[in-house]
């Protein structure tokens, strides 16, 4: 039995081998180059301008199906408004982005900065719990903060965390990056009126590349992280080398294995039919 | 012993997810009902305690308007009595009432205005900007064309709205290739836990010995 006879029967073995070319580049790093766009290097030019101080909202709105691609990218930026020195506020409006929001708190490093006594939460950051009510919770909690949560995720009271006295609104707030893996289009309906104060970001899953451009061109975002390769170049220009980076590596192997495939596939049905033709002359 | 059992127990649960491409078993099974099953208890989780700290903590302090919203809440939970289905309706027009209004307050200045402005911006100033923007408005216009129903797609309308139907396809591949890329990246994102977190690599060296295993046993 040759190798097409056995891939047509079994296809086992292409998933092996995927999974196999999967684990390769993290072992053996390619280091492969990632062409910056202009979409993220506004998105970190717009960072690296903020003041010390200046406040940054990121919704984390990032569950189970959807953290291998959107976290990356939020990370790198929440590490950047860490190294920045900026005031963070971070929270979600998915009922399941709680457990990312602890996360980014720990992996980007806000919680080895308040242990080394270099940053206080409250003053420094403070972590939001879910707010419910999707697009109605984008309206409020723009429009008026404190209206929309009373305790942060520990159950302190919002009135008594100082960082909280800065921000009312949105008007209050210099760069909002959120990560979202549902249509930014809601979010932008009630955001749009805070766009000459505020910057927007969107950390975006892969496959709303190209709706991305109607809010970049029209000036309602800064930027947007695309998916992982968004996170890769954000890492490289925030010099903060991550899990980004050996994605694209990962996703370049893959990609290439995909094409092998794709012309395998194309020789095995071509096969197949002239050798039924012949089946028929005979 | 968490650091031990930890990675052990995602890694079980992950090899168990992959080992449907290998063939359907009851540790797939078992793997996806327990997905299942704690992101709805952990969502119910969390809508408990939402409602406890939003609504139930202030009610409890004297605040009088949370009784507005859990009264609303609780006609939502009508719907499942049938004889009284009919009271649900008020917190879903509420609902549904304050959600249309949002949006529409919203969809003017943000999806409309907005976008439209964009569209006067001059296009670059680089030769391949321009061009992306001929690309572009070609596009959308031969698009448009194509589910433009009303005239019949005959003479000059015809290779217009091919072209649009051409275009239909090249965004429908581009956006379905983007699709298995997203989901590529749960998989790159695994392997690169298991390779970096301590004992992870355990339960994927057991699977791959009980698949040569059942493999042996098969053949």
């Amino acid at each position: 039995m040759s190798l097409f006879d056995y891939l047509e029967r079994d296809r086992r073995p292409i998933f092996l081998v995927l999974l196999i070319l999967c684990f390769l580049p993290v072992l053996f790093p390619l280091n492969l180059p990632v062409n910056i766009e202009y979409w993220t290097s506004n998105t970190y030019g717009f960072v690296e301008s903020l003041q010390p101080g200046d406040v940054v909202v990121m919704p984390c709105d990032i569950g189970g199906a959807t953290v291998a691609e959107l976290y990356p990218g939020y990370l790198a930026i929440a590490k950047h408004v860490l190294a920045k020195d900026l005031r963070m506020v971070i929270m979600t409006f998915n009922a399941v982005g709680q457990i990312m929001v602890e996360q980014t708190i720990i992996d980007a490093g806000w919680q080895a900065a308040v242990d080394r006594g270099e940053k206080v939460y409250g003053v420094d950051f403070v972590a939001l719990p879910y707010i419910a009510g999707f697009e109605a919770a984008f309206a409020q909690f723009a429009q008026d903060t404190h209206s929309t949560v009373n305790v942060d995720i520990y159950g302190n009271k919002i009135e008594d965390l100082p960082l909280m006295d800065d921000v009312h609104s949105f008007r209050d707030v210099k760069f909002v990056a959120f990560a979202s893996a549902s249509m930014p289009d809601p979010h932008m309906r009630q955001w749009t009126p805070y766009i000459d104060t505020t910057g927007f970001c969107y950390i975006s899953l892969g496959y709303f590349f190209s709706s991305n451009f109607v809010f970049l061109r029209s000036g309602q975002w800064i930027g947007f992280i695309n998916g992982v390769k968004g996170a890769a170049e954000y890492e490289i220009l925030a010099g903060f080398p991550g899990r980004g980076l050996t994605f694209m590596d990962q996703s370049s192997v893959t990609h290439l294995y995909a094409i092998a495939l794709l012309i395998l596939g194309n020789a095995v049905a071509y096969r197949a039919r002239t050798r039924a033709r012949s089946e028929v002359i005979a | 012993m968490v650091d031990i059992v930890t990675p052990l127990v995602i890694g079980s649960l992950t090899v168990a997810t992959w080992s449907l491409m290998y063939k359907e078993n009851e540790a797939y099974r078992i793997a996806e009902d327990l997905t299942v099953g704690v992101m709805a208890g952990y969502v119910f989780y969390v809508g408990v305690n939402n409602v406890n700290t939003k609504n139930i903590q202030p009610l409890l302090q004297g605040d009088w308007t949370q009784l507005i919203a859990i009264a609303l809440g609780i006609l939502l939970w009508l719907q499942m009595i049938k004889s009284l289905r009919r009271y649900s309706r008020y917190s879903m027009a509420i609902l549904s009432g304050v959600g249309t209004a949002l949006a529409l307050t919203g969809v003017l200045q943000g999806q409309i205005l907005a976008p439209i402005r964009g569209l006067f911006l001059p296009p670059g100033a680089d030769l391949m900007t321009k061009f992306t923007h001929l690309v572009s408005a070609i596009a959308a216009i031969t698009t448009v064309m194509y589910f433009f129903y009303a005239i019949k797609p005959s003479g000059v309308m015809k290779p217009v709205s091919m072209t649009g139907r051409w275009f239909i396809y090249i965004a429908l591949g581009s956006i379905a290739g983007s699709m298995v890329v997203s989901n590529a990246t749960f998989i790159y994102d695994r392997a690169q836990w298991f390779l970096y977190t301590p004992y992870a690599w355990i339960p994927l060296v057991v699977a791959c010995v009980v698949i040569i295993y059942d493999i042996a046993r098969n053949r």
